[in-house]
């Protein structure tokens, strides 16, 4: 597996792959920078907790179709050099699937680790005056990570599965819209889009009054158990794709 | 010898998921759209144009750029497979032809989709029972939308030309979009200068009132000029460019 998991590297060494995560990363810092012009005392005093109410929203809208182009770059280099047959001479079918798997889910993780870093970042640099919620900091990795991962695992199964990559991305388009759009939808029917989940995670509710412009936050306490059926639910998939993916002849 | 391009780029179209995306993904702004503008009927009053709001906000916004995107991968992608690079430039056709042909069926599925979504906003506003037909304005709004698509198909053309992947530039055109939002909230103006604004500006985005009323020979000439220049530099890359 380690082997497996250093030839998906050195496949992808000038694939500039990580150029997508870093991309994004770019994107959000642009976004965060023309959000936190001219912040009034009282923004600064919400400043973290609103980032952390404010990145999983911008997740629920980049995360999926970043996901399906990060999953579809690295699967269709083995589809348009028509390589999975004679990969599995050389490997198991077992080892090539999960080894590209955890090679798209490190490209995940540096995306992870780039926001974590520009809510830190935004914090020094604008001088927020409320301090950051460790927990809360935590639990919006640990979400943002895991959804990412269970989407991933979705987007790293159909990238193989179709050697026409434009379903996957189609797919993944779709999943944004869905994700974006659930936020407006009755809980009732957003617990059922997992494109949403980014946001079902959130670790702050936010009010706003209209007649005083007003805004303030009320922390939520963490769905733990969802969490954990989150987490089963994204095992699972991993299971049954990788069984169906094996059985499937090239 | 462009008509028989253009033939041929319609018949590497035919029986393709492209038309997937093209019908399935305006109807979830449509159902969640009109969703949406059933659920804050206290404070949209407007109407058509209160749902239109609704419609257009993120359809134009983020998700068109890349729906032109997936068209202009698609479009390039059989190109990239195999040698059919070299099939093609040592064919006797003009480049000109060979990119004005993508090009003209990039348009003509954007077109498609711009009034399949209009077809889907009349449908949406007779089904929550809005009086009358779709008011002119928005029509125009449509109209404009689709001219900043072609700018933008111009652009993307020269994206999936030049990157062999076909999943990259659909990411460009989504980040394009954001950017487009930020610079465009920032200074209206600013808009002007980035293709993927153009869209969210002509359809009018989220906004009841004209946005381009005072500017729309900017606008137009920012389209032309977004539209020929990356024409001319897709034109550029294929006559001095060797096939790799």
């Amino acid at each position: 597996m380690k082997k497996a998991l250093y030839n998906e590297f050195y496949k992808g060494r000038h694939a500039y792959v990580w150029a997508i995560p870093l991309a994004f990363i770019c994107i959000t810092i642009l976004w965060q920078i023309f959000c936190n012009q001219k912040l009034t005392s009282e923004q600064l005093a919400y400043g973290y907790t609103y980032l952390l109410y404010q990145f999983p929203i911008m997740n629920s809208l980049m995360m999926p179709l970043m996901i399906a182009v990060l999953a579809s770059r690295l699967c269709d280099m083995e589809i348009k050099g028509d390589t999975i047959k004679q990969l599995y001479t050389l490997q198991s079918r077992k080892a090539f699937y999960d080894s590209k798997f955890f090679h798209e889910a490190f490209f995940l993780l540096l995306f992870v680790i780039g926001e974590c870093a520009i809510i830190c970042l935004c914090g020094t640099i604008y001088h927020y005056t409320d301090n950051l919620n460790m927990t809360a900091f935590g639990q919006f990795g640990a979400v943002t990570f895991v959804v990412g991962l269970v989407i991933l695992m979705l987007q790293h199964f159909l990238s193989l599965r179709f050697t026409n990559q434009i379903l996957p991305l189609i797919i993944g388009l779709a999943g944004s819209f869905l994700g974006l759009f659930a936020m407006f939808l009755p809980h009732t029917v957003s617990r059922w889009i997992i494109y949403s989940y980014f946001a079902e995670f959130q670790t702050a509710k936010m009010y706003w009054d209209a007649n005083t412009r007003e805004m303030w936050f009320t922390p939520l306490s963490f769905p733990y158990v969802k969490f954990v059926l989150l987490l089963i639910l994204g095992v699972a998939l991993f299971i049954i794709s990788q069984k169906i993916f094996a059985k499937r002849e090239v | 010898m462009l008509l028989s391009c253009i033939k041929n780029e319609n018949r590497k179209l035919h029986h393709s998921v492209i038309w997937l995306a093209c019908v399935f993904i305006p109807i979830i702004p449509a159902v969640m759209g009109t969703g949406n503008y059933q659920m804050n009927l206290e404070i949209l009053h407007d109407g058509w144009y209160s749902l239109w709001t609704q419609f257009s906000l993120f359809y134009s916004l983020f998700f068109f750029p890349p729906m032109i995107g997936l068209y202009a991968a698609y479009l390039w992608r059989l190109e990239h497979f195999n040698h059919n690079w070299n099939t093609l430039m040592t064919m006797p056709v003009p480049e000109i032809d060979i990119c004005l042909s993508k090009l003209f069926v990039l348009c003509k599925v954007a077109v498609i989709t711009q009034i399949w979504m209009m077809i889907l906003f009349f449908l949406c506003g007779k089904y929550i029972g809005l009086p009358g037909g779709i008011p002119i304005d928005m029509i125009f709004w449509s109209l404009r939308g689709t001219l900043a698509a072609f700018a933008i198909g111009s652009c993307q053309l020269f994206l999936s030309m030049v990157i062999r992947s076909f999943a990259i530039p659909i990411g460009i055109a989504l980040g394009g979009g954001i950017v487009g939002m930020l610079l465009t909230a920032m200074n209206s103006s600013y808009g002007f200068f980035w293709p993927y604004a153009l869209m969210f500006m002509g359809m009018n985005a989220n906004k009841s009132a004209n946005v381009l009323s005072g500017t729309m020979a900017a606008y137009l000439i920012s389209n032309v000029f977004f539209f020929v220049l990356f024409l001319g530099i897709v034109l550029f890359i294929l006559k001095k460019k060797d096939c790799k």
